[in-house]
């Protein structure tokens, strides 16, 4: 998906997503402070001139007319694993669900981020990542919920969520 | 290869997959392969990658490992840097045609290789006839005697590691020649992959943990991003630009301080479980699997990259070679000892900007701008030898040193000028140093008023068919199916510096 199109997507699975249309059009600066959609952002060919988070996903170029490359790099995996966009909307999306059973949880978070039911082997992968995860934290720390929300970052990075098949 | 009966229906994917490059294209593609042509990634049975520390598919035995290319932005003056010229001074405020010289503005090398973009007042650039005298002296220096201007005093004591080039040109006569030097193609044409890119394609990286192609410094400006693409080749050949502070050395390169180590390796290990599962059941999804191997690299960038920038375990005396005790040497000398630990450790391409864009531009004030400028670059570049040499890393690193265009033998008048010198691709000189290269050599000259680049005088892309070429890689063997190149494209050998 272009950069775009997996902003607003993350926003709208936590729920945040901001609908409101038209308006005056955003400067960069406010990349984490608006959870408008990503069109209503300014671009500009000078630096600085793309939020921080497109910018690694094949950003549009404004002196340009080309059909926009679609790359696959380490810079996005890093920024959709350590990026505040995805912390944030991803513990706000575990929250959502935090009340069910594990496997009721599981089933949610698929189906809502990859829109289909886990598969018998996903199912165990993360049933087996949750029990090994909740190990980790130290004892002030809520494990179940940390590990939940772990659970669901590694679905916004699943290449189901950022390609469309 | 897919098999099916009549019976079974064909998954689409794969039945156009078969026609395109499935079965046919596999086939072809592993013949290119042992020839040495395609470079492409061919599919491995289970699906998953295995082209971690491939072995490089060398078209020759390779002088060096990696590449340090240092680009300075903006033009520096080759007649006051590298390439003396007594007849500017001798002549000093004629015009072309008034001295017993040929004048080089009639000589038929001149509209055979430039090739100005826009009309009228930008033409005029080519046209200055009035002879503006060397601003620096020149000395010889080292055992080779090799001349270099006065403004390059610890370079000068590095000149017999030195192979200068004296006759490159180039055909755009603005900075649109910044992308051309990295991609040989002039701003009106299509644009190609960088020269830093083919090095990463052809050659792959030597450490799994780190990019093969980091950019320290530039391209700060949008319109020189060519000079680090990868176009056709695919972004993961494309430069990786990283920021010297070891805090935040690239774009969220840094887990989260509320994150645990473990929690994250965890995390990393169930996304590619997960997306390792959805390759069995998609194998021949390419770009899943390129996410996959992306991953993986992420993970580890995220302590390799820090380690390799940070100057901590530098002793005070190498700090000090660079000149990194000094206000004005301290960015350049970071950044080449940046790039000297990358090359340590194993990064193939490391492209420099040790100055700003465009600051060696000296369309006035030349004297002025050029005095300030080199002394910017000229200790931490000599530290930069001194340093390769004395870790026995110059006999596996090329180092590349070079600008966009140089400057004009004619005073700029243009806007009642007096003091400076105009873009000038006709004639420049870039120097080569480290693996493979005849030390303390001068190579090709400029007319004596240092304007025309003599014949067997080389393109830009004579530069890269070099480099590839001491990388133990055919320039004319790296080509992709379906991306037929020019002539011009490949360049030849610079066999004149070869040693």
């Amino acid at each position: 998906m272009e950069a775009e199109a997996i902003r607003d997507s993350i926003l709208h699975l936590a729920g945040v997503l901001d609908q409101r249309m038209g308006g005056q059009e955003l400067e960069v600066d406010q990349e984490m402070k608006s959870n408008r959609r990503s069109l209503y952002f300014s671009v500009h060919p000078e630096g600085g001139g793309h939020l921080q988070f497109l910018s690694v996903f094949d950003p549009p170029d404004p002196c340009e007319c080309y059909r926009r490359g679609e790359s696959i790099v380490p810079q996005q995996a890093l920024a959709l694993t350590n990026s505040e966009l995805l912390l944030k909307n991803a513990r706000a999306l575990a929250g959502q669900f935090d009340s069910l059973g594990e496997e009721d949880f599981l089933t949610a978070v698929f189906e809502t981020i990859l829109t289909r039911l886990p598969t018998a082997d996903e199912r165990a992968a993360c049933i087996a990542f949750l029990r090994k995860q909740e190990q980790v934290y130290p004892r002030d720390v809520p494990a179940r919920h940390r590990a939940r929300e772990s659970l669901v970052r590694a679905l916004f990075n699943h290449d189901e969520f950022l390609t469309v098949r | 290869m897919k098999s099916s009966t009549c019976c079974t229906p064909i998954p689409r994917r794969a039945f156009l997959a078969d026609l395109g490059m499935g079965f046919t294209g596999l086939a072809i593609g592993a013949l290119l392969h042992q020839d040495g042509v395609a470079r492409g990634q061919l599919p491995s049975a289970a699906g998953m990658p295995q082209d971690r520390q491939r072995a490089v598919a060398y078209h020759h035995p390779p002088r060096a490992r990696s590449v340090i290319w240092i680009f300075l932005s903006g033009g520096y003056s080759h007649v006051e840097t590298f390439d003396p010229k007594p007849a500017l001074n001798k002549y000093a405020g004629l015009t072309f045609d008034r001295t017993p010289l040929a004048n080089p503005l009639t000589s038929p090398l001149h509209d055979k290789r430039s090739r100005s973009v826009v009309a009228s007042e930008i033409n005029v650039r080519d046209k200055y006839p009035i002879i503006y005298p060397m601003q620096v002296g020149f000395k010889k220096h080292g055992q080779c005697g090799v001349e270099i201007s006065d403004w390059w005093p610890h370079l000068a004591e590095c000149v017999d590691d030195i192979a200068f080039v004296r006759n490159i040109w180039t055909t755009d006569n603005d900075h649109a020649a910044e992308n051309q030097i990295h991609t040989g193609r002039h701003r009106l044409d299509e644009v190609q992959p960088s020269i830093g890119a083919w090095v990463s394609y052809g050659l792959g990286t030597l450490n799994e943990n780190l990019p093969s192609f980091v950019v320290l410094g530039g391209p700060t400006n949008s319109t020189t991003r060519p000079s680090i693409d990868a176009y056709y080749l695919g972004q993961r050949y494309a430069g990786v630009p990283l920021n010297l502070d070891p805090t935040n050395p690239l774009p969220y390169g840094r887990r989260s301080p509320d994150m645990l180590e473990e929690e994250q390796r965890n995390e990393y290990e169930l996304i590619g479980k997960l997306n390792g599962l959805a390759g069995v059941r998609y194998p021949d999804d390419e770009k899943l699997r390129a996410r996959i191997r992306s991953y993986e690299l992420a993970f580890r960038m995220q302590t390799a990259v820090p380690e390799a920038l940070s100057f901590a375990p530098e002793t005070a005396e190498t700090h000090k070679l660079y000149g990194l005790d000094q206000d004005n040497t301290r960015l350049a000398g970071q950044r080449f000892l940046a790039a000297r630990r990358l090359v340590e450790r194993g990064v193939r391409f490391v492209q420099v900007y040790p100055s700003g864009y465009g600051v060696w531009d000296s369309h006035q004030k030349l004297k002025e701008n050029h005095g300030k400028l080199c002394p910017t670059i000229d200790k931490p570049v000599a530290g930069l030898l001194k340093d390769l040499k004395q870790r026995g890393l110059m006999k596996d690193t090329l180092v590349v040193f070079c600008t966009e265009f140089g400057r004009t033998p004619g005073l700029e008048q243009r806007g009642g000028g007096k003091d400076g010198r105009d873009h000038h691709p006709h004639g420049f000189t870039i120097w080569f140093a480290g693996a493979g290269i005849k030390p303390g050599t001068v190579y090709g000259a400029t007319d004596e008023l240092g304007f025309h680049a003599l014949e067997p005088a080389h393109y830009v892309t004579d530069i890269h068919a070099t480099v590839l070429h001491l990388l133990g890689l055919d320039s004319r063997r790296l080509v992709i199916p379906g991306r037929k190149r020019l002539e011009v494209d490949y360049g030849r050998v610079i066999e004149g510096v070869i040693g």
